[in-house]
């Protein structure tokens, strides 16, 4: 991951802090909103229920104050103030004079100061006022007050209620907060990976997936497209590299391995060599290169060069190492040789290659050449290795009976 | 008048063993006023009717007093009410010589019970009966007022009520029996 600098902000805290911010606006005004909606359900609903209970005691009292009964009025007062939440009932005669007053104290405790304000805010003083009448007169007045509990009850529930509604909506908010910035961050992570990958390992066949949002699609499918340029020209390059190692590594006549390319290879096998695994180093040298050069030409000379390339070529295992180190010397390393016998097979076998002469433009050329030999476990480096197949090499040009030499110390010092 | 006499004779025998009680002493309950005309109140009557004929029988009413309906209190309709007095006899006459046949209201003063139940009997329906003299309320009146415990109270006699035909509102009703239980 890229990680990133401490005075950028990163697109989550970004997304938290405006959908913060918004949902604070909307839970404001849902507060003023419910609130108000929920104080006016409750003083319409209270003031309807204390006018109802109003009526209903006028109703309950008309007899008992036409008739005089004051101990009626007080007995209906008692229950009624004990059956509803009321705080205190009062019976006022037509001449202003009170008939009867009750009211609950017990109804009363230390937060009564604060809830009645608010109730006084919100429920009006003529909510509890009524008149008790009879055959259409007036015969008194009865002015009922709304006890503090309903209201307290009624701030607890709203309280709980919206502390609930509160901690949902939080949670939800969070939860879509995290959605979205999850669908967001798979497309920048996705980006990023990818554009990770691709600069770690230069492994142009990866592409952007596509997510669910438009404009990084938008991104992804740029991205991809300069990928695509990128492998493209890549690809080439590549190639074009092939192309030219090849071409450092390989003789264009023969199209055999050069110098090069062979002493990289013998030095490598050297370095890596097991004890118990030896390979040959053979030195082929044909023997009368300068006089068919001089004889027929440099073209001849060239196809004589690439006909014995040809003809070793085939001579030797799939998996023997040909290489063409001069002008007419070549080069051969056979893996798995244990014994200087197996070599010498070989060897035999490469010089039977110039028996047939070679037919070149109705031509009969004949040649031949000298091989020496010598075995990995004589040698100490590579320098030594190679001195030694020269070495046998020049013995085995010397040699008269048999063009073929394998190195000996014994033999040489 | 007499039930000045009553009153102050009341009041004497009660001063005198020192039981007034306070709320006694208050103007309400120095007489039946607010009774009488409370049921007058809670009767349904006719809707052509522009006066109430309250025919008082035997005697000077004590309970309530003689300026009960001057004025008439508003809530009786019609605002309306005048005194007539008669005696038994003559409410036992038969129909055809019977002065009484305009009332509306029979107010017993010291009829018998017995007595008040055949003036009932004689006489024609929807006349609402109250009785000053009738602690029982078994027979006669359908309504009957009386005193307990220094108060003035009401009995309603159902089956007289109910054969007077007389629409009585059922506040009335529960208002005596919620009396009636209280003692």
């Amino acid at each position: 991951m890229f990680t990133p600098i401490s005075s950028q902000t990163s697109l989550k805290s970004y997304l938290i802090k405006s959908q913060a911010y918004l949902s604070l606006l909307i839970f404001l005004v849902c507060v003023v909103g419910m609130t108000a909606i929920a104080a006016h359900t409750f003083k319409k609903y209270s003031e309807y229920n204390l006018q109802l209970i109003a009526k209903a005691l006028s109703e309950q009292l008309q007899a008992a104050v036409v008739f005089e009964d004051k101990r009626a009025v007080d007995e209906t007062l008692a229950l009624f103030i004990e059956k509803y939440p009321l705080e205190s009932i009062q019976v006022i005669d037509s001449n202003e004079q009170q008939i009867s007053y009750i009211n609950d104290a017990a109804k009363h405790n230390f937060y009564s100061p604060i809830f009645e304000t608010i109730q006084s805010w919100i429920i009006s003083d003529q909510a509890g006022n009524t008149n008790i009448t009879h055959n259409g007169q007036i015969i008194a007045k009865i002015k009922v007050i709304n006890s503090i509990f309903p209201l307290m009850t009624f701030l607890k529930q709203f309280l709980i209620l919206f502390s609930i509604s509160v901690v949902f909506a939080l949670m939800l908010i969070a939860f879509s907060t995290r959605l979205i910035y999850r669908k967001i961050s798979y497309s920048l992570d996705t980006l990023t990976e990818t554009t990770e990958s691709v600069t770690a390992h230069r492994d142009f066949d990866q592409r952007v997936p596509l997510g669910h949002i438009a404009e990084f699609n938008l991104i992804s499918q740029s991205f991809n497209a300069l990928l695509d340029e990128i492998q493209t020209w890549h690809t080439h390059l590549q190639q074009e590299n092939s192309h030219l190692e090849h071409r450092a590594l390989h003789d264009i006549l023969t199209q055999l391995p050069n110098r090069a390319y062979f002493n990289q290879k013998l030095t490598h096998l050297f370095e890596n060599r097991d004890s118990h695994e030896q390979f040959a180093l053979l030195y082929i040298d044909n023997n009368n290169f300068k006089e068919i050069n001089d004889t027929h030409g440099h073209l001849f000379g060239d196809a004589v060069l690439r006909e014995m390339a040809i003809r070793l070529k085939l001579a030797l295992r799939p998996d023997d190492f040909l290489a063409r180190i001069g002008g007419d010397e070549f080069a051969v390393l056979l893996f798995n040789i244990n014994k200087p016998i197996y070599a010498m097979t070989v060897a035999q076998n490469l010089l039977h290659v110039s028996d047939t002469p070679l037919q070149i433009e109705n031509r009969t050329i004949q040649f031949s050449f000298s091989i020496g030999i010598t075995l990995s476990s004589n040698a100490k480096s590579v320098e030594d290795l190679i001195h030694q197949a020269d070495q046998a090499m020049y013995q085995a040009k010397l040699s008269d009976v048999q063009k073929l030499s394998i190195y000996d110390h014994q033999s040489i010092y | 008048m007499s039930w000045w006499k009553s009153y102050f004779s009341q009041s004497i025998l009660l001063s005198s063993i020192g039981l007034i009680p306070f709320h006694y002493a208050q103007a309400n309950t120095v007489n039946a006023n607010h009774l009488v005309s409370g049921i007058l109140s809670y009767v349904t009557w006719p809707s052509h009717l522009n006066q109430i004929n309250f025919c008082v029988v035997d005697g000077t009413p004590n309970f309530i007093s003689a300026n009960i309906f001057s004025p008439t209190p508003q809530i009786i309709q019609p605002p309306n009410v005048k005194f007539f007095n008669y005696t038994a006899e003559q409410l036992l006459k038969p129909i055809a010589s019977n002065p009484a046949t305009h009332c509306q209201v029979f107010y017993f003063v010291q009829t018998s019970d017995t007595t008040q139940q055949q003036i009932i009997n004689r006489n024609p329906l929807r006349i609402l009966t109250i009785s000053e003299n009738n602690p029982e309320c078994s027979i006669g009146s359908s309504f009957c007022i009386y005193m307990s415990k220094k108060q003035y109270k009401f009995k309603v006699n159902l089956d007289s009520l109910k054969t007077s035909q007389v629409r009585v509102s059922s506040k009335v009703l529960l208002l005596s029996q919620q009396q009636e239980e209280q003692e």
